[in-house]
């Protein structure tokens, strides 16, 4: 159910709007609404000061250290326990407290993380000099005289062969003829040409390379004036050496990640509360003495924020509760208040849309259906026995993410009942129910598809009659005709069409045929006029629109005796070639392989009759979440 | 003969009716990837839109079944 909420208006003189702010944002237990800049009168949106202008950059400079220094570090885990946080700081002390730790810290990641740059950079330039000059080795003649000769590689495109006869002539001209070139492919599209020159003429040659941009291969300056042999073997020794160093730099890392991530940790987190201490104020209203907040609480903690505000701030700030008008009510957050096996089911019903305040939760009606539709659907002891292990120990894997923990919790729910009507159904791995000694509690759905058909369809038709229902009742409360009338024009039209199809197939007296005929015109022609102008248009599809919902139940039977099949199929196989091992694999995979449908299929199907078939009859949604100003919690 | 045509023709009910329901998921689920990347809080919907034209299957399913059951 939805938690019910109180409009509030806190006015105070400006002098405690600092205390104030912080005793809220201590309770967490109000959600600010911006201001509204349309509203008449002396209250205006209040503007920040020049010194809280400065504070707040401040604190955001500082916060984006420590966010740059915690990327910096390696992920460790953490407690809140490990690190010094007193929440009572104030801003100045706060900004103090924390410089004084980057002053520490800072300059000590910074290096490393430098260092580890350049090592990097390094390493991966070596990796491709390395190649280009094993391609070299083989045709670079043994010079003797290194002191009077330079060599320089350059790399030309294959497409630009023919620029190389050019190239050689102009260096033989430059030279003197007393340069070498020797030309090597080194892949289909490059070719390394060595040039051997007089030293003498190294600037001269370099003005021609560059005038007909020809790329060199510059080697560092530890690498060159050396000969190919002596180059290689640097680059060999510098290959091994750098990656023990940077092993080095990530164990300093991970020691500092150890000492000072928690305090990092905590000071992000006590700079974003201040921060958001100053921002919220921009949302506030105020008059030349006073500030103005509005907001929402749930009702059940408004005695708390009066009391409290009372004691820690006298007089000089009332709590104001606001009358709850209709287009209020459209504003309203939610805040879901469920019991323990509920709660996760919440998390499924976010990923369509919240519900309204005012309007019906379905929360704990998905929580009653949706495990009984997958258990329904998958209905195997031993299926239903893995997921539940296997989704115990997501659970407790997922115990910080509280979405996939929720999944997880509400899987397990799923996976329970999927053993109850594995019992019903009497199946154990599909159909080796009977080997286990496992004898159906209800009926064996592999061999009594109709039984299954008439099941799923008669449920199909009550959950979509519950949802029309609720409709009708959500009608009543907001005192709709219309909708009065659609919902109850479909109830009557739905039973004429179940009375009639009861009659066509024997199970009613042919009485009650002609009945069932006019019920139906009855709730055709309400539902018609009831829509409108378009009424006689989308009157009969909205009508062949519910019938095609109820049969929609249907994928709870085609499923399920889907995965039977295929289970069945696992089995046979299994015991067709002569060998046993070969046999188990085959038959374990299958099984796997339906395990994983099983637990996929049932989730997304029933899903989709809850959001498509159910919560059409009756659930609007687009509520907005409850966020209540409060103190930020300390990530790991 | 007879049982051959029927179960031909629930063969035919399901499969037209699945080849339909898989060009039309094809399509919605490729344009939901797309929307996901840049808002991934739709997930949910596009997991609804991409579940809708399942009942096009069901229904030849039905007709399947109808087929086998009642012929």
């Amino acid at each position: 159910m939805l938690l019910a909420m109180a409009k509030v208006q806190i006015i105070g003189v400006k002098q405690r709007q600092d205390k104030t702010v912080q005793i809220l944002q201590q309770l967490g237990a109000v959600q600010i609404d911006p201001w509204n800049d349309r509203r008449s009168g002396p209250q205006q949106r209040l503007t920040l000061s020049d010194q809280l202008i400065k504070l707040r950059e401040r604190l955001a400079y500082a916060a984006t250290r420590i966010d740059s220094l915690l990327t910096a570090l390696p992920g460790v885990e953490t407690s809140p326990a490990e690190a010094d946080a007193d929440a009572s700081l104030s801003s100045d002390e706060l900004l103090a407290a924390v410089e004084t730790d980057l002053a520490e810290i800072g300059p000590q990641i910074q290096t490393l993380v430098t260092r580890q740059d350049q090592l990097e950079q390094q390493l991966s330039s070596l990796a491709r000099y390395e190649t280009t000059l094993r391609q070299l080795l083989p045709v670079t003649p043994i010079l003797v005289d290194l002191d009077r000769y330079a060599v320089s590689a350059v790399w030309v495109e294959q497409r630009y062969q023919p620029v190389l006869a050019a190239l050689s002539q102009q260096l033989d001209d430059l030279t003197g003829g007393l340069c070498e070139v020797i030309t090597r492919q080194i892949n289909p599209d490059v070719i390394v040409v060595l040039l051997i020159f007089p030293k003498s003429q190294t600037q001269a040659v370099n003005e021609l390379l560059g005038r007909e941009n020809i790329s060199q291969l510059h080697l560092p300056p530890n690498l060159a004036g050396q000969s190919l042999d002596q180059t290689l073997a640097t680059i060999q020794q510098q290959r091994q050496a750098i990656p023990q160093e940077l092993t080095a730099i990530k164990a300093q890392q991970l020691a500092l990640a150890h000492m000072w991530r928690a305090q990092l940790l905590t000071w992000q987190s006590l700079l974003r509360d201040h921060l958001a201490a100053i921002e919220v104020r921009s949302q506030f209203g105020q008059t030349e003495y006073t500030f103005v907040i509005e907001g929402w609480i749930p009702e059940t903690r408004l005695a708390e924020l009066q009391t409290t505000l009372e004691n820690e701030v006298g007089r000089e700030v009332l709590v104001v509760k606001l009358p709850l008008s209709a287009e209020a009510q459209e504003t309203a957050p939610v805040m879901f208040h469920n019991p323990r096996l509920v709660t996760p089911f919440e998390s499924l019903l976010g990923l369509l849309s919240l519900p309204r305040y005012g309007e019906l939760d379905p929360t704990p009606l998905m929580a009653l259906f949706f495990p009984l539709f997958f258990g329904m659907i998958l209905g195997d002891v031993a299926y239903g026995a893995v997921l539940l292990g296997l989704m115990l120990y997501l659970r407790r894997r997922f115990k910080d993410r509280p979405t996939l923990r929720a999944l997880a919790e509400a899987l397990s729910l799923a996976a329970g009942w999927s053993i109850i009507f594995g019992f019903l159904y009497g199946e154990f791995l599909g159909t080796l129910g009977e080997a286990v000694g496992l004898h159906p509690l209800w009926f064996d759905r592999g061999h009594n598809a109709p039984a299954l058909f008439l099941i799923t369809i008669g449920l199909g038709a009550g959950h979509v009659v519950l949802g029309l229902c609720l409709g009708l009742w959500a009608g009543l409360r907001r005192r709709s005709r219309h909708i009065i009338a659609e919902k109850s024009a479909m109830l009557v039209a739905l039973a004429a069409i179940f009375v009639l199809v009861a009659t066509l197939a024997d199970y009613l007296p042919d009485a009650f045929f002609t009945p069932a005929i006019a019920l139906l015109i009855v709730g055709l022609v309400i539902l018609i006029y009831s829509m409108g102008k378009l009424g006689l248009l989308l009157g009969p599809l909205e009508l062949l629109g519910l019938v095609s919902n109820v049969l929609s139940y249907l994928r709870i039977a085609a499923i399920g005796l889907s995965s039977v099949y295929l289970a069945q199929v696992a089995n046979e196989l299994a015991g067709l070639g002569g060998n046993l091992l070969v046999g188990l694999i085959i038959a374990g995979l299958l099984h796997a392989l339906n395990l994983i449908l099983g637990a996929f299929s049932p989730t997304i199907q029933s899903l989709r009759l809850h959001y498509v078939e159910f919560f059409s009859k009756f659930y609007q949604g687009g509520g907005q979440p409850f966020r209540p100003f409060q103190r930020s919690q300390i990530t790991k | 003969m007879d049982t051959g045509l029927i179960a031909i023709g629930a063969g035919l009910a399901v499969g037209l009716a699945a080849i339909g329901t898989g060009y039309a998921q094809g399509h919605i689920g490729s344009a939901g990837v797309g929307a996901i990347a840049e808002k991934p809080e739709l997930l949910g919907n596009i997991i609804l839109l991409v579940a809708i034209p399942e009942t096009v299957l069901i229904l030849g399913f039905a007709v399947a079944a109808m087929i086998i059951l009642l012929l």
